[in-house]
């Protein structure tokens, strides 16, 4: 009985993550219909679902660990308080982006001076040094590559560091992105190409001048 | 296409953000501008290094964390708000209520049961014995010798000067017990309506002395809770005072 329940937990938390990547329309989506009428366990399995990519997005847009932590754990109680007034002819997947990306907004608004944060993860060590003499000269050019880029994407304001993260690294159509963000499609390309710009002149000043 | 036009379509042409159409007007540009092409790549390349990064892989530990954080949240704030408080404090916060509703319920009738004001601006004589009518023929029947003496200079000087039906009432009061409730007594523009009823003697008082036989005047004011009563001797009997015979 235990096993039946829990492969079909399983079941539909694999469900929920296949439409939250494909981003079809979950009307029917019983684990969103369960935790809509209050069953705890069905949000359990909805966290569950969603904690990796919620985590990600948020990381992508804080630059360090612990916001991203704070942050999903704020998206996710803020799910469990509007879940019950979820339209659910829109797609969930964008309606969570949306949760997280307002919610990303805040956690830097309060982080404030602490802005720098890829820095910060640079020191603790979470993230590969720059320059490694032990490693190959292409796995170095790679991480250094990817510092830099990841500083470029702190420089950036929250707007444009917002569609870069769900255009470019979610991989989300730019009218989907617009609609998660409320703007048209026309400003979310301009955005695009302003923050795309950006990113390569601070990588050309950092790689084509030889120095971080 | 010129080369200004293509390099600010190139940041959206290497991801396919723009129509079909300026995609190939693009991609046309690129085929004949080898500086324009140049410009692509390094976007390109730019768009790979930002793809390649990847967020950190959460280990399981810490995702249970967050979920036991989110749970113990959710718990705390669907809570009833008084589910915390024993029941000792429930009946503590229902007689501070009650004690707050009965202090509110007191200053509220103390609020509303002001005294009526008659039109001359005097406490109804219903509810004070300061107007005229509200004396009592005891204190009456304590002045009323002094009033008929009239040239007797009494410490409390009383005057009362009916000059005729529907004229005014002039009375002036001072140094009276009754002044230091309230010092505002003197009645002025008191109207004797023409209805002025003479009452005859009033009954005799069968415990006390025999007193001289009393007429009992009753003058009714436009003010319905205004009566003025006079007694006065029928046969006037000189008193005189100590003060006078000293």
């Amino acid at each position: 009985m235990e096993v039946e329940k829990m492969s079909r937990n399983v079941a539909d938390i694999a469900l929920v993550m296949d439409q939250f990547s494909q981003g079809s329309r979950p009307n029917s989506d019983p684990i969103i219909e369960r935790a809509r009428s209050g069953d705890a366990a069905a949000f359990e399995q909805l966290m569950i679902a969603h904690q990796q990519r919620v985590l990600a997005t948020a990381w992508r847009m804080l630059g360090n660990t612990e916001d991203a932590r704070d942050a999903a754990q704020e998206v996710f109680l803020r799910l469990y308080k509007h879940l019950p007034k979820y339209d659910a002819r829109q797609e969930f997947a964008g309606w969570l982006y949306r949760i997280v990306i307002n919610v990303c907004h805040d956690v830097a608004r309060k982080r404030g001076a602490k802005h720098s944060s890829f820095e910060f993860e640079q020191e603790a060590g979470t993230l590969p040094p720059l320059l490694s003499r032990d490693n190959s000269e292409r796995a170095a050019m790679q991480s250094e590559e990817q510092a830099i880029v990841m500083k470029a994407l702190s420089k950036l304001s929250e707007k444009e560091r917002a569609v870069i993260v769900l255009r470019d690294l979610e991989g989300l159509p730019t009218e989907e992105v617009a609609r998660i963000l409320g703007s048209s499609a026309t400003t979310v390309r301009s955005q695009i190409s302003t923050a795309r710009t950006k990113i390569k002149q601070y990588r050309d000043r950092f790689l084509k001048g030889g120095k971080r | 296409m010129n080369c200004q036009k293509a390099t600010q379509q190139i940041p959206l042409f290497v991801e396919a953000d723009l129509e079909t159409a300026e995609m190939q007007q693009v991609n046309l540009h690129l085929e004949a501008c080898r500086v324009c092409r140049e410009i692509a790549a390094e976007f390109q390349s730019s768009q790979s290094s930002l793809r390649a990064v990847t967020a950190p892989v959460f280990d399981e530990a810490m995702l249970t964390q967050m979920r036991h954080a989110v749970n113990a949240e959710i718990a705390r704030t669907s809570a009833p708000v008084f589910a915390g408080l024993s029941p000792i404090w429930n009946w503590k916060l229902v007689c501070a209520a009650v004690v707050m509703l009965c202090i509110v319920g007191v200053v509220l009738s103390l609020q509303f049961s002001a005294p009526v004001v008659n039109h001359l601006g005097e406490q109804s004589a219903a509810h004070t014995c300061c107007g005229m009518g509200g004396v009592s023929d005891r204190h009456l029947r304590q002045r009323v010798p002094e009033q008929s003496a009239g040239r007797s200079r009494s410490p409390y000087r009383n005057r009362i000067r009916v000059a005729s039906p529907a004229k005014k009432v002039t009375r002036t009061v001072p140094e009276t017990p009754f002044d230091k409730v309230n010092p505002s007594h003197s009645v002025e523009a008191a109207t004797v309506p023409s209805s002025l009823a003479i009452a005859g003697p009033p009954p005799e008082d069968t415990t006390s002395a025999p007193e001289p036989e009393m007429l009992r005047m009753e003058f009714q004011t436009a003010d319905p809770n205004i009566k003025i009563i006079w007694l006065t001797p029928k046969e006037p009997t000189r008193t005189t005072p100590a003060a006078d015979i000293q």
